[in-house]
C-alpha cells in the first residue's frame, strides 16, 4: 500500500521539494516581474501604512482636533471634515477595517469554494450537478442588491458581521472556477493511482489534488479579495455598516451624507475613494503574476505590452 | 431550441432560488423583523390589520414554514407584493414608478459600452501598437479596478459641479412636468447623461478587451487572408469578414456584466439621487420596509434573468452553430 501512494504522489512531492529550500521562490517569481512587483511594493506599502497608523500621525481617528473644512495644507495633509477630523487620519487608520474584513470575507468564500468546487469534481454524478447548480444560481443572482437585503434583516452590521455575509454571498465563481480546473486533474494518472490505492476522499482531495491547484487558488484569492473589498466599500458607503467605525467606505458615506460635495470639499472623498482604488489596483497588478505562475507559457511569450494588456483581462463568469 | 429551453429552465430555477432566499432571509434571521417594523411603524401597521396579516405572510409568523411557503408562492406569483409600511403605497405602483428609469439607464449604458467599446476593440486589434491600442487600452482597463461609487463622485464634483457642465442630480428638472412631451424627454435624457457616461465608462473596458482578443486571432484566419488576396479594401475586410466573426465570443460575457452592472447601477443611482431601483432599495433597506425591499430585491432578479435569456437568444440568433448542437 504504502508503495502504491509513493507512486502517487510524486508530482506534488517533487514540486514541494523544488519551491521548499526558497520559499520566496513563488515570491521572487513575482518580484521578477514588473506589474506583480509594483503590485506587491504598492500593497504591502498600504498594509504598513495601516498597521503603522499611530506613528505616523499625531492625532486620534475620532477625536476632531482640527478646523472644519480645511482645505489639505501641511498640519493637515488631505484636509479635514465638517467636524473637524483630519481626513489623513482616517484614512490611514480606515484601512484597518477596510482590509480585515475584506480578508476574512475572502478566507470565508475561498474556503467555502475549495471545499465544494474540489468535491464536485472529484465526486461527480449527482453531487457535482447540485453543486453546480446552486453555484450557477448565486452567479446569475446579482451579489449587491442580496447583500443589501440581507443587511437589512440585520440589527448590527458590526466588521465581523459585513465579513460573514460578503464571505457567505462571494463563493459561487470561484466554486465555478476551481471545479473546472479540479475536473482536469480527476483523470490524471496520479489521481487514477491514488484512487486505486484505496486512499481515502478526504485524503485525495486535500492531499492529492489541492496542493497542485495552489497556484489556481491563490488567483481566486486575488479575485475574491478585490470583490470583497468593493463589496465592503459599497455597503459601507451606502450606510448599510456600523458608520461609526472608521473606515474608508465609511468615511465616503460621511463625505456625501454631509453633502461636502457641494460645498466644493473635495478631499472628504477623493483620499479615501484612491485608497480603495490603489488597493483594488495593486492586487489586480498581483494577479497578473499569479496568473504567470500558474501558467508557465505565458512566462516565456510575455512582451512589454502583451504584460500591460493581460493584467487587466476581465475575468469571465463564463 | 433544445439549449434556450434548457436556459429557460435553468432561469426560472434561478428565480425560483431567489423567491426561497426571500422568504428564508427574516425567517432565519436573529431577531424578528416583524417586532421592529411594529416597533417602528407601530400605529400605521396598527390602524390597518390587512397589513398586519400581509406582513406577517411575508415576513414570518407563528405559522410553520411547510405550510407558510406555498402562501407565499401564490401571493409572489399573483403580484400580491404587499404595501409599503412607510408610505402606505402599493409595492407595484413603487416598482412601476422607478424600475422605468433603471432599464433606461442600463440599457443605455449596454448599448452605448457595447458599440463603443467592441468598435475600440476592433481598431485595437487592427493597429497592433497604434494609439488606441497602447493609450485607450490600458486606460480604460485601470477604469474597470475604480468602484462605481468612487467614479460617480469623481464625475458629480469635477464634470457636474465644478465645470457645470451636466446636471448632477434626480431623473429631470423639479420645475418640469413628467409627461410624455418634447420637453420633458429632452430634459429627463439631459440629467441621463451624466449617470450613463459613468456606466459606460466603467464597463467600456471590458467589451473592449474581449473583441480585441479575439479580433487578434481572427485576423490570423485563412478567409481573412483570402479577402486581402481578393483585393478587397481594408475596411471591408476589417468589417465585413474580420469583425463580423469576433463579435460572438465577446457577447458571452454579458452574463458577467449584468451582474456588475447592477452593482454599479444602485451606487450611481444612489450619488446621482435617480430615482431608479437602486436608490429605492437602498432607502427602503436602511429604512427597514421590508415589502419594498422583497419586492424590489425579486424585481432585480428577474430583470437579470430576463435580460440574460434575451441575450441567450439574439446569441442563438446569430450563431447557427449553437442551434445545431
Amino acid at each position: 500500500m504504502t508503495e502504491l501512494t509513493g507512486t502517487a504522489a510524486p508530482p506534488v512531492q517533487r514540486e514541494r521539494s523544488r519551491r521548499q529550500p526558497g520559499m520566496p521562490e513563488w515570491l521572487r517569481l513575482l518580484l521578477r516581474n514588473r506589474m506583480s512587483a509594483f503590485g506587491i511594493g504598492l500593497l504591502t506599502l498600504i498594509v504598513l501604512v495601516t498597521v503603522f497608523a499611530p506613528l505616523l500621525t499625531s492625532q486620534e481617528p475620532d477625536y476632531p482636533r482640527s478646523l472644519p473644512g480645511q482645505a489639505p495644507s501641511w498640519t493637515n495633509p488631505m484636509g479635514t471634515t465638517d467636524q473637524g477630523y483630519s481626513v489623513y487620519t482616517q484614512v490611514i487608520y480606515g484601512g484597518r477595517i477596510s482590509l480585515v474584513v475584506a480578508l476574512v470575507a475572502t478566507l470565508i468564500a475561498m474556503t467555502i469554494a475549495i471545499i465544494l468546487g474540489l468535491l464536485a469534481a472529484y465526486k461527480g454524478g449527482l453531487v457535482d450537478d447540485i453543486i453546480n447548480l446552486v453555484a450557477n444560481i448565486f452567479i446569475v443572482i446579482p451579489g449587491l442588491p442580496l447583500l443589501i437585503v440581507i443587511a437589512s434583516f440585520l440589527d448590527e452590521t458590526g466588521p465581523m458581521v459585513m465579513a460573514l455575509i460578503i464571505g457567505l454571498t462571494s463563493w459561487a465563481i470561484e466554486t465555478r472556477v476551481l471545479r473546472g480546473q479540479a475536473l482536469t486533474f480527476c483523470n490524471r494518472d496520479f489521481m487514477l493511482a491514488a484512487r486505486s490505492a484505496g486512499e481515502s476522499t478526504t485524503r485525495i482531495v486535500f492531499r492529492e489534488l489541492l496542493p497542485n491547484m495552489i497556484s489556481r487558488i491563490a488567483a481566486g484569492f486575488a479575485f475574491v479579495f478585490i470583490n470583497a473589498v468593493f463589496f465592503e466599500a459599497a455597503l459601507e458607503f451606502l450606510g448599510f455598516a456600523d458608520v461609526n467605525k472608521i473606515s474608508w467606505g465609511t468615511t465616503l458615506y460621511w463625505a456625501t451624507v454631509n453633502s461636502t460635495l457641494l460645498q466644493g470639499e473635495w478631499w472628504h472623498f477623493v483620499f479615501p475613494g484612491l485608497a480603495i482604488s490603489l488597493t483594488l489596483l495593486s492586487i489586480v497588478f498581483i494577479n497578473f503574476g499569479i496568473d504567470e505562475l500558474a501558467d508557465p507559457r505565458l512566462r516565456l511569450k510575455s512582451g512589454r505590452r502583451g504584460v500591460l494588456l493581460r493584467v487587466f483581462r476581465p475575468r469571465r463568469a463564463t | 431550441m433544445r439549449f434556450l429551453a434548457r436556459r429557460l429552465l435553468f432561469y426560472l430555477l434561478a428565480f425560483f432560488a431567489a423567491i426561497t432566499i426571500n422568504f428564508l432571509l427574516p425567517r432565519l434571521m436573529p431577531g424578528s423583523p416583524l417586532d421592529g417594523l411594529i416597533l417602528r411603524y407601530g400605529d400605521a401597521i396598527r390602524n390597518n390589520p390587512d397589513v398586519l396579516k400581509q406582513l406577517q405572510a411575508s415576513l414570518g409568523s407563528e405559522e410553520p414554514m411547510w405550510s407558510a411557503y406555498p402562501k407565499y408562492l401564490a401571493n409572489t406569483f399573483t403580484g400580491n407584493l404587499g404595501v409599503s409600511t412607510a408610505n402606505q403605497v402599493p409595492v407595484t405602483e413603487v416598482v412601476r414608478n422607478t424600475l422605468p428609469w433603471s432599464i433606461f439607464l442600463v440599457g443605455m449604458g449596454f448599448v452605448l459600452s457595447f458599440v463603443i467599446g467592441t468598435f475600440l476593440g476592433v481598431l485595437a486589434a487592427w493597429r497592433r501598437g497604434g494609439f488606441v491600442d497602447t493609450v485607450g487600452t490600458p486606460t480604460l482597463m485601470a477604469l474597470l479596478s475604480f468602484p462605481a461609487f468612487f467614479v460617480s463622485l469623481l464625475a458629480v464634483y469635477f464634470l457636474g459641479f465644478r465645470v457645470g457642465w451636466f446636471p448632477t442630480q434626480h431623473a429631470y428638472s423639479t420645475d418640469v412636468v413628467p409627461t410624455w412631451s418634447w420637453h420633458f424627454v429632452g430634459d429627463a435624457f439631459r440629467h441621463a447623461q451624466l449617470p450613463i457616461l459613468v456606466i459606460v465608462s466603467l464597463s467600456v473596458g471590458g467589451w473592449m478587451l474581449g473583441m480585441r482578443n479575439v479580433m487578434i486571432t481572427t485576423v490570423q484566419e485563412d478567409y481573412v487572408t483570402l479577402a486581402r488576396a481578393k483585393g478587397l479594401s481594408d475596411r471591408t475586410v476589417r468589417d465585413g469578414y474580420a469583425a463580423r466573426n469576433a463579435i460572438l465570443p465577446p457577447l458571452t460575457a454579458f452574463a458577467s456584466f449584468f451582474a456588475s452592472a447592477v452593482g454599479g447601477l444602485i451606487l450611481v443611482e444612489v450619488v446621482f439621487s435617480y430615482p431608479g431601483v437602486g436608490l429605492t432599495l437602498q432607502q427602503a433597506a436602511l429604512g427597514h420596509d421590508y415589502p419594498v425591499v422583497q419586492a424590489l430585491l425579486l424585481v432585480i432578479a428577474f430583470c437579470v434573468l430576463l435580460a440574460n435569456f434575451i441575450m441567450d437568444c439574439i446569441y442563438v440568433f446569430l450563431d447557427p452553430r449553437v442551434r445545431a448542437s
